[in-house]
């Protein structure tokens, strides 16, 4: 696991282990790394708007959304390019610490 | 909210739902199997193991508290239970600090000051000297107190920042490793001298004050066993071969200082006490680990009365409606082994057997299975027996801790059954000196 800034955590896995049914990761080598943003602060996390689905394709570090705490927004960065694999947090939802917000496919 | 963890948050979380509140835990990522999580209505992560980042995360408990619309937070004890500072940003964002005002926590915290005030209500404390800017006040200040002296840390606990210094050539080594250990412990150097008592029991009172200027006691409590660290391990209610007259003044001179100050909620004042003089030593603003002892012998449940008193409830009864009745002790059951220093037994308990039967109640948030995470405080269950006499409770609390089996770690159930069998024990005859001149020293005090 690796830290992110103050608003995130990722937390970074092999796609070829960890997501056999991925067809694109399984027969392409090297292996594809997944990963996880989770929030790093408790908070009602909002979508950044245009809002990202899942299948975008990111490119550079684009925000994609915030979490609102105390009345501070803290954004949510996608750390860099990659596939939206999955949206796990819903807009204007409750997150509490360490909860998984996005996955992100990095490379080919 | 319940800002805390383990049996205390176990214990708050009992009272609420008694009383029909909801409640939402927070948990750190390190406690999330921990039962507290599960029999809370909601709980909420805020942070990983490390408490300075999850329990002690102010900006996360409070981002917690206002998402789930809680309308008060009980801190327990420990962690931010005594944090003026917490309290005041409690009340900025419309949530109820279930404790005293947060001036009076920031008056009674700090140890020097709050001697200072005790004196000014006319209690007695120790002989000793206010905050020391300087080893060469430390050096003056000792000479118009006389040796030995207690060079202790004013935001000080747990022993940490505390130095004995018998003569002059201690003092500048003293002062030196005692500022140095309270800055690195309470990021406050701050430290004061006080007369050594040799030998004194302690004993510590319990009082409840309502927000309309009622303020009852509940009686005492022996908390004269202690590891070396001035942690307690037993603690039983009434103290034993303490005079009527003793007893009477110790109580009196709690409620002299609380009416000073106008305290409200739960809160104690511990008194060193030799030779039947009592001297007020500190005040803990917050419910306090052994609270049950208490509870057993008034029937009164602290933990509510807190949160009637918060809710802005009048106490409803008055000193005179109170007596105790019977005799309780407490039996603190760590994960620490007493053969090695008492290091802290982190790790999975395996199998796990608690007692039960007349007189016995156990606090804890343990089951088999549980891990316990290397963070946090070392106590894993607190076992309180009641009777109606002092040798009906301690025979219970022999026989319940026989019952208990606790496999996978060490734990202090065989030295608390070594203090139990001990004869100056068994006859009420023991200070702070007891546990480590009288069971210690001789080694066999064992896990099991």
């Amino acid at each position: 696991m690796q830290r992110g800034d103050d608003d995130v955590e990722i937390t970074t896995i092999r796609a070829a282990s960890a997501a056999r049914s991925d067809h694109q990761a399984a027969t392409d080598a090297p292996a594809q790394r997944v990963d996880t943003i989770k929030a790093d602060i408790v908070g009602i996390f909002h979508a950044s708007r245009p809002t990202v689905v899942e299948g975008d394709v990111l490119e550079g570090d684009r925000e994609l959304g915030y979490i609102e705490a105390l009345g501070i927004r803290t954004p949510v960065h996608s750390k860099g390019s990659g596939k939206l694999l999955t949206v796990a947090a819903a807009d204007g939802a409750p997150v509490e610490y360490g909860q998984p917000l996005f996955a992100i496919a990095r490379g080919r | 909210m319940i800002a805390n963890r383990g049996e205390i948050a176990l214990r708050i979380n009992r009272a609420c739902q008694e009383l029909g509140v909801r409640t939402v835990a927070i948990f750190s990522e390190a406690d999330r199997d921990s039962l507290h999580v599960r029999q809370a209505d909601e709980a909420f992560c805020v942070g990983p193991g490390p408490a300075a980042r999850s329990y002690l995360n102010i900006p996360n408990i409070i981002s917690t508290a206002l998402i789930t619309r809680c309308d008060a937070i009980h801190p327990g004890y420990g962690f931010l239970a005594e944090n003026a500072r917490f309290a005041e940003i409690c009340s900025d964002h419309g949530l109820t600090f279930i404790g005293p005002k947060p001036s009076v926590i920031a008056l009674m915290g700090d140890k020097a000051t709050a001697k200072r005030v005790v004196r000014e209500a006319g209690v007695a404390t120790t002989p000793g000297s206010d905050v020391l800017p300087s080893v060469e006040e430390a050096y003056r200040a000792a000479e118009t107190i006389g040796f030995p002296l207690l060079l202790k840390a004013t935001a000080g606990g747990g022993g940490r920042g505390m130095r004995v210094v018998h003569d002059p050539n201690d003092l500048l080594r003293a002062y030196a490793g005692a500022t140095a250990e309270a800055e690195a412990s309470f990021k406050d150097g701050r430290v004061y001298l006080e007369r050594l008592i040799a030998a004194p029991r302690h004993i510590e009172v319990q009082v409840l004050g309502d927000e309309f200027g009622n303020i009852v006691h509940l009686g005492e409590r022996d908390c004269s066993v202690q590891k070396p660290a001035h942690q307690k391990i037993v603690e039983e209610t009434p103290a034993p071969n303490l005079s009527a007259k003793s007893r009477a003044a110790i109580h009196e001179m709690a409620l002299q200082a609380a009416r000073y100050v106008g305290y409200t909620n739960a809160g104690t004042l511990e008194f060193l006490v030799s030779s039947d003089e009592a001297y007020f030593m500190e005040m803990n603003t917050r419910i306090q680990v052994e609270h049950p002892v208490t509870e057993m012998v008034y029937n009164i449940d602290l933990v509510k009365e807190q949160i009637r008193i918060a809710a802005g409830e009048p106490l409803g009864y008055a000193q005179g409606d109170l007596t105790a009745r019977g005799h309780a002790i407490e039996c603190r059951i760590n994960a620490e082994d007493p053969r090695n220093h008492f290091a802290p037994a982190a790790g999975t308990v395996s199998k796990l057997v608690f007692p039960g039967g007349p007189g016995i109640r156990v606090d804890t948030h343990l089951y088999a299975g549980a891990t316990i995470p290397p963070y946090y405080d070392s106590m894993i269950a607190k076992v309180v027996a009641f009777g109606a006499t002092r040798e009906v409770a301690l025979a219970r609390m022999e026989r319940a801790l026989r019952e208990t089996l606790v496999e996978g770690i060490n734990t202090t159930i065989g030295l608390c059954l070594e203090i139990l069998a001990n004869p100056a024990f068994r006859e009420g005859r023991y200070n702070v000196e007891f546990l480590p001149t009288q069971i210690l020293p001789n080694g066999e005090s064992g896990a099991r």
